[in-house]
């Protein structure tokens, strides 16, 4: 009958809506993320937390800011804020903190967090020793460049600390030199099984160079805390120097790139200085190895038209560094300093010679401070590929001979580590900050003085990240460490 | 189980999964609309069709049913006349239902007569013994001003017979008794009822309802409901108030209408999309955009990206509506209003009812539209001083001849411009001039064509309409054109006599080409075309964009900065979008007191975009080596909903209506992208063809069910009382707290009513108030901790850790209140509304800062309160009102909204919402409103004088409150003159106070290309030497100096500096104070003047109407407080949208025509 198929036909609607509505899969089901996992294997990020390390040595930071701060570059442009010493840079102090906290730190925290829960043993303290010396490698770039950070409570947010509260540099300085003397430990029995295998792209998982990196890296923190803690920083010596050093070229600690056609394996400063400001050299960095006929300065240099070496003088006005751009006689840097195969240097075999030679020449080690030095030049020259008899040549000039007072011996070193350091601008200024070698002194005539009087900054600021999201804990840091100005010294800064 | 979840999700292809939900959907509204279409065209089915029956006493009934069986012949009649169990018996072949009716109704009272497909049986009156004298009537039904009236219902008077007036307004109606009363009914105007008695020709003139009185508005879930009994705010607007002076996207046309809705367009060019903001921000970090429902159908937030980071404006869905077809537009505005929509509907609703066909008859429509797009320049750039600084021109390189190109040499502080030859960029000779139109004449007029066909037919059981409209349009841009095509269809029909159905399919396609680059990106003409030397040819950048080895020729080293025509030729973006609206619905009489609707209806989008640039440019975006990108983006929305609803009358005074529902909502997306750089071969733009490339993919699903009830009481026409109650379950929140329910009252008081108040001065008066709570949920995934792998080139496998989740999230929540009155005054001639309205969010779901220095830098939480409050106005005045056909109406609305971020989370001191590189940011702070501007100030002594140093520069200051992007009001005044067949409307529309970041004025005042970057120019010039800098020995320095006093002296400052440097200096010291502009203005938005052809020469023609209209949209300003640029010209259409400003292409005044053809 008619009325009983309208019915039927009514209730077949509800009933197919009903259906429909109800058929939906389970709500909280839905909501896992396809595209993502929930667990992964601390090897993985392992991978990830090495490479995003010595990725940071290879970012705008150092290129833009630590290379004018280091007297090697001039910038062209009008914003040219590091050379002017001016202190409105807050994408630069807020992101030369973040990259490292939310990139390499992050992933570390999150494999201690896999290590800690499956609990103490072996294998866990191999992969946490190696993850540790990885831990000093950021925090020592970090702490060098704004003093006070958070540390023991920084990139914890996975602990649910949301709001880290800042250490002493000189606290992190102490616990860094201790966690390193903890990990060689571990590592220099390890059974190379319960590192990385097939995982690390720093050192292959050979261990012994781990021993060797790590313990280097503790001689120079050492030796950057000599000053200020002079006791402290003797013992800590004396136990590195009789441990195993970086020696060799073949065990620096080094990101290699590519000569190839994908970017993403170039060194990116090949692109920034393509494509972007075009620096040039620097008066006292072309000075100073022009008046050494240092070999390394065509290595570093390309030569003005007419065949000569001139440099820009750091933090001209805008309006005469603008004319100094346009008239050629200025030189540019060569090739070598941003090819696509550049690598990015974390730790060298001739730093740790200079380090080895300051500490022999203040009787802080064993050793000769001149065949030390010497061997630190030629480890130098060997990684830019000098010829063997320049490299020669340049041994027997009187710049490669400590034969003078202590004081000038030192400032050879130093200067000879500056030009080492080259292209690891950041370290470049640290040591400048550390030894007062090469000798800024404060800007005199036309140049502009800036906000630190014409004197090199000490330091880079808070950034307005900080101030906005964790302003109780930055101003307690500030309250402890000093006025948050670029010139304010840090901890070890004391010379 | 969680195995499981991983594994469906990966095995359930994303594209096919949604393909196969849609067609579903399409097969059944196309076989509906089929269907209807068949049915409608059958008018002679009374004729045609032939049954057969051979029954043996058997009972009425029976027969009956048979005969619905076998016809799609439907009876209404009542069982008080009709003995449905007297046994018939009946033997007929393939005779017509005339014949068959005829023989069983042959010697009793009862009649029968056939309307198309419905057969009604009726008794003869009789009256004591004799039978009623039956009579035909025939007449015309007209409104006010004689214009006759098509689909008027004329109804016999407790009665089904009835009949509906045809497009002359005619209408005849057989056999009525003598005795009747006809009611004459339409919506819109008053009901007549008129005794037949003694007539056989009545001739009716129907009143309008009065403004405000009756008005039938379509509300939440698309009830037709009194605006008298709404208990909140709601704007209508009819297809007319926007389909006039439409633009491409129909969202501008409500512009200066609606009180309380901002809207504003970025720079994006054609195909860009609109911020649409009702009642002010309430959410600090998601989307603000009100809710758009159409039909019924909640349209998807689509793939819309309205420009920023990425630097072109895609577009939102919203901007692809075809504004020909649509009815009426409700806005809803308050969560009182729009609780019925749940969490999407916080932010307010926007109902758009789009046409049917009508109900009797078969007519055509044709619309065409030609619009021009012409480009003005609203910064005034100076034409004296030429490329250089310190008045000098740049030293030229002996070899290349060419100017020296650091960007110290690409300011506009060089030599007077006057004709002296000099070597242009490209190292020619040419003469040193102004070029007073190098910025416009890189722009073109742009146009749109619009045509639009619309065929519409149908009969009272079903009907049917067809539209067809495309548009052509071509923005100022060179490169910049859109072309659309909308196809809709749209049928309904009765089953029987308990179910109607209704569904529609509308298919939008859109292919764009060249979206505008905005802001501080390499495609940005704008931005170049201002910032260059004002000497500087067109003809010259485009002769040379190519140098010596094949790479970009700049008049600048500076990296960033690009010849305007390389990349005009050099870097292209297209997209094509599908998209496809369906639903279907059904409406059945499950009894008399019982009624249950059931819809479901899609959204669905394919987006597919591409871009790709050329090697050789040395702009590090773009990377030197070429490149491109690909996209393939799936959006589908998926609604379903049921409801049953009821209505009882308890007495002639009370009635009550209750409706309960339910609604799934299923919303997934995926996409495909992929973009490589460094070209193999060049021009060859294929992922195939790259050097490096990268690719991802991405899928998403989200549910939230939801069941709700609405319930009505009125009594007695003055008091009404709403309540709404729903509970939504999403699965985007953590389990334990995913169901989240809320509500919302309305009252309505006709007070005139309640109190007999009649009055020629106050003809009605209505208060109303309302309190509406509404929750929300987030979007998917966010609750747990995820792990992924970076996609790498390197040799090693490089895992990655996610965002980091939230501990317990839960649903946010908006409560308001609004209180309101509605008044009609003199006769109700002048209607006047004023609303107050006060809501607050509260357990906002955002991204909130955490220090970096924890590892992340944002974390999932509830946090925030935001408060918004503020008033509606709004009047409408029939000024005039004459018999000789004169008409005057006035419209005004303004609105104020006042924002307060009452607090954010824990010890967070605000939020940046977006920035401006000197150091300006939009923020969130609390105790402000929402969208404070902050920046670096000058440094000033106590009464407010500037402070200087002793080299004549400006001192900075601390970071202080520099604006405020909120108007202080906002509104439109619109008059609208008609004299019979000529009306002349038009609308100003204001903005009073406000702030924005302006780019334009810090650019071109550090380049010194603007005009009031001249004064002190000259002074300094004539008072130095050649090289621009050391002053004139014996003649007193002059030039340009800083007001304010020396820091310590406290004199007042007289040193004067170098021009470049006084214009420079906020830029290079970071004062950020000048380029925070005041975004008051006053524009004329728009005028029509239209014209309907007279009768007589329609009749002549056999059209049914013909209206041509001109048009003028955003013609110009009456006021504007700044030098620099449209203040309505921002460069995103998010939250902040208008607050900031960089270079945009120039904004365009539209001037068009339409010509309307009703057949």
């Amino acid at each position: 009958m008619k009325t009983i198929i309208l019915k039927y036909k009514k209730l077949s609607v509800v009933a197919i809506f009903l259906v429909v509505w109800a058929c939906n899969s389970d709500l909280v089901e839905m909501n896992l993320n396809p595209n993502a996992i929930t667990k992964i294997d601390d090897k993985f990020l392992f991978t990830s937390a090495v490479a995003s390390t010595l990725d940071s040595k290879s970012g705008t930071f150092d290129l833009r800011m630590g290379s004018q701060y280091a007297y090697i570059y001039v910038s062209p442009s009008l914003g040219r804020d590091a050379d002017k010493y001016t202190d409105f840079n807050q994408l630069v102090y807020n992101t030369t903190m973040s990259d490292l906290y939310t990139g390499p730190l992050k992933l570390i925290n999150e494999i201690i967090l896999i290590l800690d829960e499956k609990g103490p043993d072996a294998v866990t303290n191999v992969k946490l020793s190696m993850v540790n010396i990885l831990a000093v490698c950021n925090y020592i770039k970090l702490t060098d460049l704004y003093g006070s950070v958070p540390y023991t409570e920084g990139a914890w947010a996975r602990k649910n600390i949301l709001y880290p509260k800042y250490d002493t540099q000189e606290y992190i300085y102490h616990d860094m030199m201790d966690k390193l003397k903890e990990s060689i430990t571990v590592l220099k029995s390890a059974n190379p099984k319960d590192g990385y295998p097939g995982y690390d792209p720093l050192y292959q998982n050979d261990l012994t160079k781990w021993v060797r990196f790590a313990n280097s890296l503790r001689l120079r923190l050492a030796m950057r805390a000599r000053f200020v803690d002079p006791n402290n920083s003797k013992t800590v010596i004396s136990e590195c120097l009789a441990e195993n050093l970086i020696e060799e070229n073949s065990q620096n600690a080094l990101r290699g790139f590519t000569n190839g056609d994908i970017q993403e394996l170039n060194n990116p400063w090949y692109n920034l200085y393509i494509t972007k400001e075009k620096w040039k050299m620097s008066e006292l960095f072309v000075n100073q190895l022009k008046s050494t006929n240092d070999p390394r300065l065509s290595i570093f240099v390309k030569p003005n038209s007419s065949g000569g070496y001139q440099g820009i003088k750091n933090g001209l006005g805008d309006l005469d560094n603008g004319n100094a751009f346009t008239q050629i006689q200025y030189c540019s840097p060569s090739e070598n300093l941003y090819a696509k195969d550049l690598p990015a240097y974390f730790m060298c075999a001739d730093e740790v010679y200079f380090l080895r030679a300051e500490a022999a020449l203040f009787q802080l080690g064993s050793g000769d401070a001149n065949q030390l030095y010497q061997a630190g030049i030629r480890k130098s020259m060997e990684t830019w590929k000098v010829p063997e008899a320049q490299i020669s040549t340049f041994l027997a000039s009187p710049e490669a001979q400590l034969s003078g007072l202590n004081e000038d011996n030192f400032r050879k070193i130093c200067t000879q580590q500056w030009i080492g350091l080259v292209p690891n601008f950041t370290e470049c200024y640290s040591n400048m900050r550390r030894t007062d070698y090469p000798t800024i002194g404060q800007r005199t005539g036309t140049l502009e003085k800036g906000v630190t009087d014409g004197y090199l900054p000490k330091r880079l600021l808070y950034g307005t990240d900080e101030f906005n999201s964790n302003n109780a804990n930055v101003t307690a840091a500030v309250a402890e460490q000093g006025p948050n100005r670029i010139t304010t010294p840090l901890w070890w800064d004391v010379k | 189980m969680k195995k499981d979840c991983k594994t469906r999700g990966l095995f359930v292809p994303g594209i096919w999964y949604q393909m196969r939900k849609i067609l579903i959907t399409m097969k059944l509204s196309l076989v509906i609309i089929l269907f209807s279409l068949f049915s409608a065209g059958a008018s002679v089915y009374c004729q045609n069709s032939k049954l057969n029956l051979d029954y043996k006493n058997v009972s009425l009934k029976e027969v009956l049913g048979a005969i619905e069986d076998q016809s799609e012949f439907r009876f209404a009649f009542s069982s008080e006349y009709l003995d449905l169990d007297r046994k018939v018996s009946v033997r007929f072949e393939n005779e017509s239902v005339v014949t068959i009716l005829d023989n069983i109704f042959k010697e009793t009272d009862i009649r029968y007569s056939v309307k198309e497909r419905m057969i009604i049986l009726y008794k003869d009156e009789v009256v004591g013994n004799k039978v009623i004298q039956q009579k035909t009537v025939t007449g015309k039904v007209t409104d006010s001003s004689g214009a006759p009236l098509p689909g008027v219902s004329v109804v016999v008077k407790g009665t089904t017979t009835g009949t509906i007036t045809d497009f002359d307004g005619n209408y005849t109606l057989a056999n009525v008794p003598g005795n009747a009363i006809l009611q004459f009914l339409f919506v819109g105007m008053k009901k007549e009822e008129i005794s037949v008695e003694g007539k056989t020709v009545i001739n009716v003139v129907l009143q309008e309802e009065t403004i405000g009185v009756e008005e039938v508005v379509v509300t939440a879930m698309n009830i037709n409901r009194n605006k008298q009994s709404l208990g909140y705010s709601l704007t209508a607007l009819s297809g007319e108030d926007v389909g006039q002076a439409k633009e491409t996207s129909v969202v501008n046309s409500l512009k200066g209408k609606v009180a309380g809705l901002s809207i504003s367009q970025t720079a994006g060019g054609v195909g860009g999309s609109s911020r649409v903001i009702l009642r002010g921000i309430s959410s600090l970090t998601s989307s603000n955009t009100p809710l758009f429902v159409i039909d019924g159908v909640a349209m998807g937030d689509g793939q819309n990206s309205g420009g920023g980071a990425s630097g072109k404006d895609m577009g939102n869905a919203m901007s692809e509506i075809d504004p020909e077809n649509i009815e009426s537009i409700s806005v809803l505005k308050g969560a009182g209003a729009s609780a019925a929509y749940g969490s999407r509907g916080a932010n307010g609703v926007i109902l758009i009812t789009t046409k049917k066909g009508r109900k009797n008859g078969f007519g055509i429509t044709f619309t065409s539209n030609y619009d021009m797009d012409i480009p003005v320049l609203y910064t005034k750039l100076q034409n004296i001083y030429g490329q250089g600084i310190m008045g000098m021109y740049p030293p030229i390189d002996p070899v290349t001849n060419m100017p020296a190109k650091s960007n110290i040499w690409a300011l506009s502080f060089g030599p007077k411009m006057e004709g002296q030859m000099l070597p242009n960029f490209a190292g020619k000779e040419t003469a040193f001039s102004p070029q007073p139109n190098n910025v416009l004449d890189y722009f073109r007029t742009g146009s749109t064509f619009t045509n639009s066909i619309t065929l519409d037919s149908g009969n009272e059981k079903a009907n049917v309409l067809l539209g067809f409209s495309n548009v052509d349009s071509k923005g100022v841009s060179p490169g910049n054109e859109l072309s659309r095509q909308s196809f809709n269809m749209r049928g309904a029909m009765k089953i029987g006599s308990h179910i109607d159905i209704d569904s529609k399919i509308s298919y939008i396609h859109q292919k764009v080409d060249n979206r505008v680059y905005m802001q501080e990106t390499a495609g940005n003409a704008m931005w170049m075309l201002t910032v260059m030397p004002r000497n500087m040819r067109l003809a010259d950048l485009r002769d040379n964009t190519i140098d010596a080895n094949g790479n970009e020729l700049k008049f600048q080293d500076e990296a960033a900065s690009t010849n305007p025509y390389w990349t005009l030729n050099n870097l292209k973006n297209n997209d094509e979008k599908h998209h496809l609206v369906s639903f279907v619905s059904a409406k059945i009489e499950l009894a008399k007191w019982l009624n249950l609707k059931v819809q479901s209806g899609m959204d669905f989008n394919n987006l597919k975009t591409q871009e790709h640039f050329a090697s050789g440019s040395s702009e590090p975006r773009l990377n030197i080596a070429g490149g491109l990108s690909n996209g393939l983006f799936n959006n589908l929305e998926w609604n379903s909903d049921f409801m049953f609803s009821t209505k009882k009358e308890f007495s002639k005074k009370i009635s009550t209506e209750l409706n309960f529902g339910g609604n799934n909502r299923y919303v997934t997306s995926s996409s495909i992208t992929n973009s490589g750089i460094g070209l193999k071969a060049p021009d060859f733009y294929s992922i195939s063809n790259v050097k490096s490339y990268s690719t991802g993919t991405g899928f998403s699903e989200k549910t939230v069910r939801s069941l709700y009830s609405l319930g009505s009481l009125s009594y007695d026409q003055w008091f009404y009382f709403d309540l709404s109650l729903r509970n939504d379950w999403s699965s985007a929140l953590p389990e334990n707290n995913n169901s989240y329910f809320y509500h919302s009252e309305n009252i309505s008081l006709l007070f005139t009513k309640a109190l007999g108040i009649k009055s020629d001065i106050l003809s009605n008066g209505r208060l109303r108030g309302s309190y509406g709570k509404v929750g929300n949920d987030t979007g998917p995934y966010q609750t747990n901790q995820y792990y992924g792998f970076v996609q790498s080139n390197y040799p090693y496998p490089l895992g990655s850790v996610g965002s980091l989740a939230p501990t317990d999230l839960k649903p946010e929540l908006t409560s308001s209140w609004e209180v309101g009155t509605n008044l009609g005054l003199l006769k109700s001639r002048v209607e006047l509304d004023f609303t107050y309205y006060n809501s607050k969010t509260t357990n906002q779901i955002m991204n909130v800062d955490i220090p970096n220095t924890s590892g992340y830098s944002s974390r999932l939480l509830n946090a925030g309160e935001v408060k918004n409050m503020g008033m509606e106005m709004l009047v409408n005045a029939s000024l005039i009102q004459n018999d000789q056909g004169l008409n005057w109406d006035l419209s005004i609305n303004a609105a104020k909204n006042y924002s307060e971020v009452v607090s954010l989370y824990q010890g967070l001191e605000k939020i940046d919402l977006g920035g401006f590189f000197t150091g300006l940011q939009i923020e969130a702070r609390p105790g402000e409103p929402f969208g404070v501007i902050y920046g670096n100030s000058y440094l000033r002594d106590s009464f407010g004088d500037r402070y200087i140093d002793d080299t004549g520069f400006p001192m900075k200051g601390e970071i202080k409150k520099l604006g405020d992007i909120n108007p202080d009001l906002a509104g439109g005044i619109s008059n609208k003159f008609s004299y019979k067949k000529i009306s002349f409307s038009f609308l100003v529309d204001f903005q009073l106070g406000g702030e924005f970041i302006s780019g334009s004025k810090f650019y071109q005042y550090t380049m010194g290309t603007h005009v009031n970057t001249l004064p002190g120019r000259e002074e300094w010039y004539s008072t130095h030497g050649a090289d621009g800098t050391s002053p004139i020995p014996g003649v007193q320095e002059d030039g340009p100096v800083f007001t304010g006093i020396n820091y310590n002296t406290g004199e007042t400052n007289t040193i004067p500096v170098l021009p470049a440097k006084y214009y420079s200096t906020p830029f290079t010291s970071s004062i950020s104070e000048d380029f925070v502009l005041d975004a008051t203005n006053v524009r004329l938005r728009e005028i029509v003047l239209s014209y309907s052809l007279p009768k007589k020469i329609m009749n002549f023609a056999s059209l049914k109407s013909v209206s041509l209209s001109l048009v003028g949209r955003n013609l110009g300003f009456f006021y504007r407080a700044n030098d620099y640029a449209d203040p309505e010209s921002g460069y995103s259409s998010g939250n902040i949208g208008t607050g900031r400003e960089h270079s945009p292409i120039p904004t365009t005044r539209f001037i068009g025509m339409q010509l309307k053809v009703e057949f």
